[in-house]
């Protein structure tokens, strides 16, 4: 909304910071990607399609895929309660609930996988308690939404809350003194405000789940067709000098986020 | 005005990380000058994960003591403890290890490949082992599961942790010794039979149904179990012997009839120690890894000798059924026949997979 | 700019409290309930055997070793990551899209493979590696490699942060200031800087709490040799692989005691200046301060 200066030459100053910028961005990110993306197409298409359908590695791209999909369902209604209980409600203990929600990126995913299964390993009460239901968590599928969960939750609250705290009230008192009702006032004006955050939070979340390791990689259990994912599955492979299969299983991960990155910021723009 | 508020409270907020800085690294300082008294020789040493103890604990001060009596320089070690698959890579990366010790010779295999080990690193009367120890089961104390041999792993109920071959060095070791058992089960003479693959495959397929928690490496796996998950683990022998001492839990196992030496290869890295010119210490430092007064060490962290039968103080008796990999052929059938895309413990997955009792590790669940 | 009251009231209706009775439920099962049995844990033996186990010399190396790849991370970030923004939010040129797309990348390559990497490319035994060896600048398995990967790892965050604050507060002041005829730099720092400083703070937070907790690149770039490049989350990995959980327990508790703190600080900070700066009878809401100067982390 702002490229009113696009029109005017650009500076040499500002042609030296755009190069210098560009130059940087190409060292750091570019550079390096294209050399993992030249090494993998090296191996051949057909060789990269075996490698995706192998069993093994087929299993835990949709592993991944689902466990990614099922956590983004779960984050977007739990994050944006927390971001609309942080933003309305005053109650005690709000300033520290609301620091706290960045904690995930503070602490280490291995130290995530260890909290988790600390909490609600097999050894631990909730554990007993939970596996006492038929409901195991740590070393089944269901550990490894839950520590997604764990990594992902501020992705939809920082994105939401901000949006949620800048709204215009005057639409929702208008629709109040129209007689509407809370639910619907919600649905009606505030959630189609709210989209578009929202949709970009559960793109990052979904991005950022698929190349989880560190922490999935201690709750998962890692058996192969059953709950190992495919970030697992790559480690696995580079480790087992199979670096083919590692690349074929990486470029599909890279396009999946990739795809889900663009296409969140794309439904983003267009409900904005 | 705006602005040096901000840089203020910037300030305020900044200055006890600048502290703990400048007290860390005034730490670290008096640390690095205080030994560099007499310039000692260095040598890299990379391993993997398993050797950390005895290498650290045990056969390093002791190695630098022996020299310190014989009036040599003393010697400064630089230690790299990596999964072994990975410390391979590492040193075909670039990594400038001297020395380094693999769970398995295949990892050794690329090196030797890209010239960076000489060719002939297996040659002598070891075959390029310094030591070896066994692939055993560990059990609860008191043995609630009544655990004495592999078949008891297959027991519905049973709950077995190991670490993921693909990963781990290890792992094959233990997988192998599951396949030695279904190659020749009940004690028949390995060398006089011929290996029975279907035995096999229903062995490791039966025990895998039963596995809950895969970890990428041997020493996640023992963490895991330590965290009270499994009923049984396979692993080292040595490694279950390390924990029991560094942990203080008793940590009981089986030696199963049917197992195999888990030999372990040492080399010097020429394409290291060659530019550094330090091939006489990497030499002497594998010599010493190899020699009688290192024994004891060894054996102390649970390890058995590479030469006689194998038994060592403080360990129990080695049974009868052991066989080493070169009896199966050698690494290069086992990768083919069991870990391969084709092999017997890919192919026990997919069989289950096609089968509808997917969901297998559900049931086992205690 | 009046900012909106939020709809609170002293009565809460019975669906609200059930609401937020919800939230903080999950939000404690979820965030709160393992970090305190993480610091349980570091704990249970006692206080003095905490600072026992991180005045050993191998932690003391691993975080110190974080702390310079962490200070070098921070400040290469921080500056191309303001000089990225500006270019991406105020100038048009052919490929600002493709740079827009490339700037999210980092997240989403797997971690191992963002190191992996790093070794095809500058390895010892590749030929941009090599050269740089010869030179005397090893990159891999040294420290160079390591900053590397954090660089990559962190880059986005201060763009990300940084970027929607530009574009939300438009470039007339900017504009105006250079037509009365002050030159870039001056105009950058009078105008721009104040406007997005907290965006920088926010997002060089970021950077160091990301790169803090950086682990599954590092482990394969750095080759994990104690003393040399083992960084405080590969030390934390050595513990788990030695049986010694209570380091792995206490070193994690520092790692997120540091960046949690330094999140908490920055508000604070925040807050604090912001009532100076607007003076106190508008700061008596709290929500009014960071409605306006919140950056929205929407990336």
């Amino acid at each position: 909304m702002s490229s009113t200066s696009a029109d005017r030459p650009v500076p040499l100053g500002g042609l030296l910071l755009r190069w210098s910028c560009l130059s940087y961005l190409g060292v750091v990110v570019l550079f390096p990607l294209t050399a993992v993306v030249i090494r993998a197409l090296s191996a051949g298409p057909v060789r990269l399609w075996k490698e995706i359908v192998n069993p093994f590695a087929w299993h835990a791209i949709r592993l991944s895929l689902t466990t990614a999909l099922v956590m983004v369902a779960i984050s977007v209604v739990t994050g944006t309660a927390t971001a609309w209980v942080l933003a309305r409600y005053e109650f005690p203990g709000k300033g520290f609930v609301n620091a706290l929600v960045d904690l995930p990126f503070a602490v280490p995913t291995i130290v995530t996988g260890l909290m988790l299964v600390a909490l609600f390993g097999p050894s631990s009460t909730l554990g007993v308690v939970l596996s006492g239901f038929g409901l195991p968590v740590i070393y089944e599928q269901s550990g490894i939404v839950l520590a997604l969960l764990f990594v992902c939750y501020p992705f939809v609250v920082r994105s939401v809350q901000p949006v949620l705290e800048n709204l215009d009230p005057a639409e929702e008192e208008a629709a109040a003194t129209m007689g509407a009702g809370r639910w619907l006032i919600f649905r009606k004006v505030t959630l189609p405000a709210l989209v578009p955050s929202i949709v970009s939070g559960a793109g990052l979340s979904f991005s950022r789940a698929l190349g989880e390791f560190g922490s999935v990689v201690i709750v998962a259990g890692n058996r192969p067709l059953s709950t190992k994912t495919a970030p697992l599955y790559v480690y696995g492979e580079v480790e087992g000098f199979n670096v083919d299969g590692a690349m074929a299983v990486s470029l599909v991960l890279l396009t999946c986020s990739l795809i889900s990155l663009v296409a969140a910021s794309k439904l983003a723009e267009r409900q904005g | 005005m705006s602005r040096s508020t901000f840089a203020k409270h910037m300030l305020k907020a900044v200055w006890p990380i600048l502290l703990c800085v400048l007290g860390l690294s005034g730490g670290c300082r008096r640390e690095e000058i205080a030994p560099g008294i007499g310039e000692p020789e260095r040598l890299t040493l990379g391993a993997f994960s398993v050797m950390r103890e005895v290498l650290h604990d045990g056969l390093i001060p002791e190695f630098i003591r022996q020299r310190t009596e014989t009036g040599k320089k003393p010697v400064h070690f630089e230690e790299s403890y990596l999964a072994s698959g990975a410390l391979s890579r590492a040193i075909q990366g670039g990594f400038d290890a001297d020395v380094a010790l693999f769970s398995l010779d295949p990892d050794v295999e690329p090196l030797v490949k890209a010239g960076l080990v000489a060719s002939n690193w297996n040659a002598g009367p070891t075959n390029g082992h310094v030591v070896r120890t066994l692939v055993v089961i560990g059990h609860r104390p008191d043995n609630p599961k009544r655990i004495g041999d592999w078949v008891d792993l297959t027991n519905p109920g049973v709950s077995v942790v190991y670490a993921d071959p693909k990963t781990s060095g290890g792992a094959r070791w233990n997988l192998m010794a599951v396949a030695a058992d279904g190659y020749w089960p009940n004690g028949v003479l390995a060398s006089a039979t011929p290996m029975n693959p279907a035995g096999a495959e229903k062995l490791l397929a039966d025990i895998q149904r039963n596995v809950s928690v895969m970890d990428p490496s041997g020493r996640q796996s023992l963490a895991t179990f330590l965290r009270d998950s499994g009923d049984a683990i396979v692993t080292y022998e040595n490694d279950l012997v390390q924990c029991e001492r560094l942990t203080g839990r008793p940590m009981p196992y089986v030696i199963p009839n049917r197992t195999v030496w888990i030999e372990i290869p040492a080399v010097e890295v020429i394409a290291t120690t060659q530019v550094n010119g330090r091939s006489e210490l990497a030499r002497e430092f594998l010599a010493f890894l190899g020699s009688e007064s290192a024994k004891p060490i060894w054996a102390r962290f649970g390890f058995r000798p590479v030469s006689g039968t194998g038994d060592a103080e403080g360990l129990p008796p080695v049974p009868q059924g052991v066989v080493r990999i070169a009896d199966m052929g050698g690494w290069k059938l086992a990768r083919e026949n069991i870990f391969g895309p084709d092999g017997l413990w890919s192919k026990s997955f997919l069989e289950r997979a096609a089968k509808p009792a997917e969901n297998a590790p559900a049931e086992n669940e205690k | 700019m009046k900012p909106p009251k939020p709809a609170t009231s002293p009565e809460m209706t019975w669906p609200q409290r059930f609401l937020i009775a919800a939230v903080l439920a999950w939000f404690g099962l979820l965030i709160l309930g393992p970090a305190v049995a993480l610091v349980r844990r570091a704990m249970e033996p006692g206080i003095g055997r905490f600072f026992a186990k991180l005045a050993e010399p191998d932690a003391i190396e691993s975080l110190w070793l974080t702390a310079k790849i962490t200070a070098a991370v921070t400040v290469c970030n921080t500056i191309f990551g303001i000089g990225m923004a500006i270019v991406l939010v105020r100038q048009r040129f052919w490929g600002r899209r493709l740079m827009d797309g490339v700037l999210d990348l980092p997240f989403a390559v797997s971690p191992v493979i963002a190191g992996l990497m790093l070794i095809i490319l500058y390895g010892p035994r590749s030929t941009i590696g090599s050269r740089l060896s010869d030179m005397g600048l090893p990159i891999v398995y040294h420290l160079p490699g390591m900053i590397l990967a954090g660089l990559f790892v962190t880059l986005p965050l201060v763009v990300r942060s940084v970027a929607p604050i530009l574009e939300e507060v438009g470039s007339d002041q900017e504009e105006v200031a250079s037509t009365l005829g002050a030159d870039w730099w001056t105009t950058f720092r009078k105008i721009t800087l104040p406007t997005i400083r907290w965006g920088i703070a926010y997002g060089s937070a970021l950077v160091v709490a990301r790169s803090l907790g950086e682990f599954g690149a590092l482990l394969v770039v750095s080759g994990n040799i104690i003393g040399r490049t083992q960084t405080a989350t590969l030390y934390v990995h050595d513990q788990v692989e030695s049986f010694e959980p209570h380091g792995a327990y206490v070193m994690s508790t520092v790692l997120a005691g540091l960046s949690f703190g330094m999140l908490i600080a920055l508000e604070a900070v925040r807050n604090r200046t912001h009532r100076q700066e607007y003076g106190a009878e508008e700061s008596q809401d709290p929500s009014v301060e960071r409605k306006t100067i919140r950056p929205t982390r929407r990336h």
